[in-house]
């Protein structure tokens, strides 16, 4: 789930709880990877010259598992190159380590957040020579997530293309409609009603039920995270830097930066309607909304098949704006590590796994809003319900913006998640905290 | 047939007292070869690497003493990290000394159930922190926490907010700790009950001591060696607190349960700051080196080994 912008906290915590253990989920990876290597080194006995290439794979164990199965597809048609899968390399920990060692998998994957600290050191191929020989057709991916993944040593979202985005990341508002009926909301928000803020707010107040001084049910529930935050600030028209693909300043200064962090931060502190981070701290945002418990709850479509298991019905809406529809663009994607022996049969490999076969598969478990044109607007996506309303993640792609494409993207990550802590407990104001940011913003853009 | 042993003659050329010596070396062999390895060689690596610029991915490049002089001089961060390891080892450490002592003159007994306790109280001891702390996430839930509805029940107005207060986050992974600690220390204590000769008991009640009396002058002096092995490795373990930290509060909110060896990790392989995360591995080492030579030195002050 790494893939999905979750921190690496979230991730020991979901496989833990998944897998009863993180250890479990790591060994039935290794195991079965393990055993699609073995199945298919048969056909290197009869005289063929067999490649191995390494392939660093994220997600929970379902992913995994469409993952192997697109590798023994390969592998069938491809019997010169044996596929190994390497679920740990994708994490962060794991890939630098390999990379500091010298035995980066061949084939590696990086969150759109890390990918610019290994931009700028060289770890991943640029690909533009195999585009160019195979015309590989980069058209059916949708251009806004192919972009960032280019780099030309200065500035990102320009020059050579480094990586093949496996998915997009948007985060849409997913609601509870027994909620919102019992609440006296009859008329259920649609892809085209797109609410503004004070409407929004104001449901979150009908929707948050106050017990014996104890809230037993919330309006809203948001992670903290700078990636949400920001689309509330952009919706006023506030930028976080001068330049996102190179940063150089912090415009946090813009006041309008401030009125998106204001108004994300009042649902915990002053309105009430959404959970303090004490609330969420143990059962995990999605899972309040899962149980029931919240009305409203702002993330990424990754999320779906854990609300299919709810016993409430659900949907998703627009986010609710100010003067301008809004959204932070993330995702992930796989690339040729720098240092690989096997580059072409890399290549031969990348171009398959990103493919619309393998982005089928994917949307069928439900996870993933595809990066392809091809598979996300076909109905198989689209008419994958609950939500019916999927279209809504493709238009708030047409708003989408990345956060800073920076190789200090962690630091400065850092300084806002220290800040919104003090906000969340009250130590600080919204303004106090936002004008910190900008000073340590300024201070780590300059240093670089 | 009759089987008589012959020794090879190889083997007689050799005095037995020197063949026990090469086979005592033989059997520790496996054991060298992997501390060598996998420790002697980290630690004289992370030495190196704490006197360079490294962020893992290129070249590391020398700096001298640069991360040693940055980190005492110019990391806001590193005095927080000091005190909040300092806060939770001083704290954690003679509470869960304390509670396992008790625990452990309770289940001194012949009582038919001991062992089932002694089961129930070892059992956090080995179960995956991860899972532990998980579990406890949900019991410092202010809103639907067992915690806080056993303080409501009991007419506490306004609990806690646990994990999500700076006053409150550290003591919230103070009682995970000891909770997770209490069993093994526990154990140990009842060893070190166990080997305190009965007679002892029977002559003090013979000369007329009382319970206390006999607890203060046999049972607490002859525990020493137990209770100085207890505070020792309580102490090195409290000073390396870290997944408990990760887990339960991510070193938040706003840096309040951050620890030294929280900090290393972010260092290390969130910001790719390997060089600078050695130095801070390397401060923390002499300061473990340090507490431990200091109670080493202590203990002649009160530590009673049996003549």
């Amino acid at each position: 789930m790494t893939a999905h912008g979750m921190n690496r906290r979230r991730f020991v915590l979901t496989t833990a709880a998944a897998g009863g253990a993180a250890a479990t989920v790591a060994n039935d990876a290794s195991a079965s990877s393990g055993a699609v290597s073995s199945r298919f080194h048969a056909p290197a006995m009869i005289g063929q010259a067999q490649t191995t290439l390494t392939w660093a794979v994220p997600g929970n164990p379902d992913e995994i598992a469409v993952y192997e199965s697109l590798a023994e597809e390969f592998m069938s048609a491809n019997p010169d190159i044996a596929v190994t899968l390497d679920s740990e390399a994708a994490d962060f920990e794991k890939f630098v380590t390999l990379v500091a060692a010298g035995t980066p998998p061949d084939i590696g994957f990086a969150t759109l957040y890390n990918w610019p600290s290994f931009a700028e050191r060289g770890i991943f191929l640029a690909l533009d020579d195999y585009i160019a020989q195979d015309s590989y057709d980069l058209e059916d991916f949708y251009e806004q997530i192919i972009t960032p993944y280019r780099y030309n040593g200065d500035t990102f979202g320009e020059g050579e293309l480094y990586g093949l985005p496996k998915e997009i990341a948007i985060r849409a508002m997913y609601f509870n409609m027994d909620i919102f009926e019992a609440a006296g909301i009859t008329e259920m928000p649609t892809p085209d009603d797109v609410w503004d803020w004070d409407r929004f707010i104001e449901m979150t107040q009908q929707t948050t039920i106050e017990e014996g001084g104890r809230t037993r049910q919330y309006g809203y529930v948001q992670d903290v995270r700078w990636t949400f935050w920001q689309i509330w600030a952009w919706s006023a028209g506030g930028d976080p830097v001068d330049n996102l693909y190179k940063p150089t300043m912090s415009t946090l200064d813009n006041p309008a930066v401030l009125e998106g962090y204001q108004v994300f931060t009042d649902f915990v502190t002053s309105l009430g309607t959404a959970p303090p981070a004490a609330v969420t701290a143990d059962q995990g945002h999605s899972e309040m909304f899962a149980a029931g418990l919240a009305a409203s709850y702002n993330n990424g479509r990754w999320m779906v098949p854990l609300f299919r298991e709810s016993d409430f019905r659900w949907d998703v809406m627009p986010m609710p704006m100010k003067t301008q529809r809004a959204q932070t663009l993330s995702g992930s994607m796989f690339g040729i590590c720098n240092g690989t022996d096997n580059p072409d049969e890399a290549w031969r490999f990348l171009s398959y796994v990103v493919g619309a076969e393998g982005q089928t598969r994917m949307t069928e478990l439900g996870l993933l809003l595809p990066s392809r044109k091809s598979v996300a607007e076909s109905d198989l996506f689209l008419n994958s319900a609950p939500p019916t309303n999927n279209r809504i993640f493709l238009d708030e792609l047409e708003f989408a913006k990345p956060l800073p494409l920076t190789p200090i993207y962690p630091e400065l990550e850092k300084v806002i998640n220290d800040q919104t802590d003090l906000v969340l407990i009250g130590e600080k104001t919204a303004a106090e905290a936002v004008a910190e940011m900008h000073t340590q913003f300024n201070a780590l853009l300059q240093g670089a | 047939m009759t089987e008589t042993p012959a020794k090879p003659p190889a083997r007689a050329r050799i005095p037995l007292g020197q063949r026990e010596t090469v086979a005592g070396y033989l059997f520790l062999l496996p054991n060298m070869i992997g501390f060598l390895i996998f420790t002697a060689f980290a630690v004289v690596a992370s030495a190196a690497i704490s006197l360079t610029s490294w962020d893992l991915l290129s070249d590391p490049e020398f700096v001298g003493f640069q991360n040693y002089i940055e980190l005492l001089t110019d990391d806001p961060l590193f005095r927080t990290v000091l005190w909040n390891t300092f806060y939770f080892t001083f704290v954690s450490v003679p509470v869960s000394t304390a509670l396992a002592l008790g625990l452990a003159l309770m289940f001194n007994t012949g009582l038919r159930a001991i062992p089932l306790f002694r089961a129930m109280y070892f059992l956090p001891v080995i179960t995956a922190t991860v899972v532990v702390a998980l579990i406890w996430r949900w019991f410092f839930n202010p809103d639907f926490g067992i915690l806080n509805y056993v303080l409501y029940e009991l007419g506490v107005d306004s609990p806690p907010n646990w994990l999500a207060t700076r006053t409150w986050a550290m003591p919230s992974v103070i009682i995970l700790s000891v909770w997770k600690q209490v069993g093994y220390n526990m154990v140990i204590f009842l060893a070190g009950l166990q080997a305190i000769p009965t007679t002892l008991y029977e002559a003090a009640s013979i000369d007329g001591a009382g319970r206390w009396q006999r607890f203060r002058n046999i049972t607490l002096p002859l525990l020493t060696p137990t209770t100085f092995f207890v505070l020792v490795i309580s102490i090195i373990g409290s000073l390396q607190v870290f997944d408990a930290v990760l887990v339960l509060t991510d070193g938040g909110p706003a840096n309040a349960t951050r620890t030294i060896v929280y900090h290393i990790w972010e260092e290390a392989f969130v910001f790719l700051e390997m060089g600078y995360a050695a130095a801070v591995a390397w401060i923390l080492f002499i300061m473990v080196f340090l507490v431990t030579l200091l109670q080493w030195k202590l203990q002649k002050r009160w530590v009673h080994y049996e003549a």
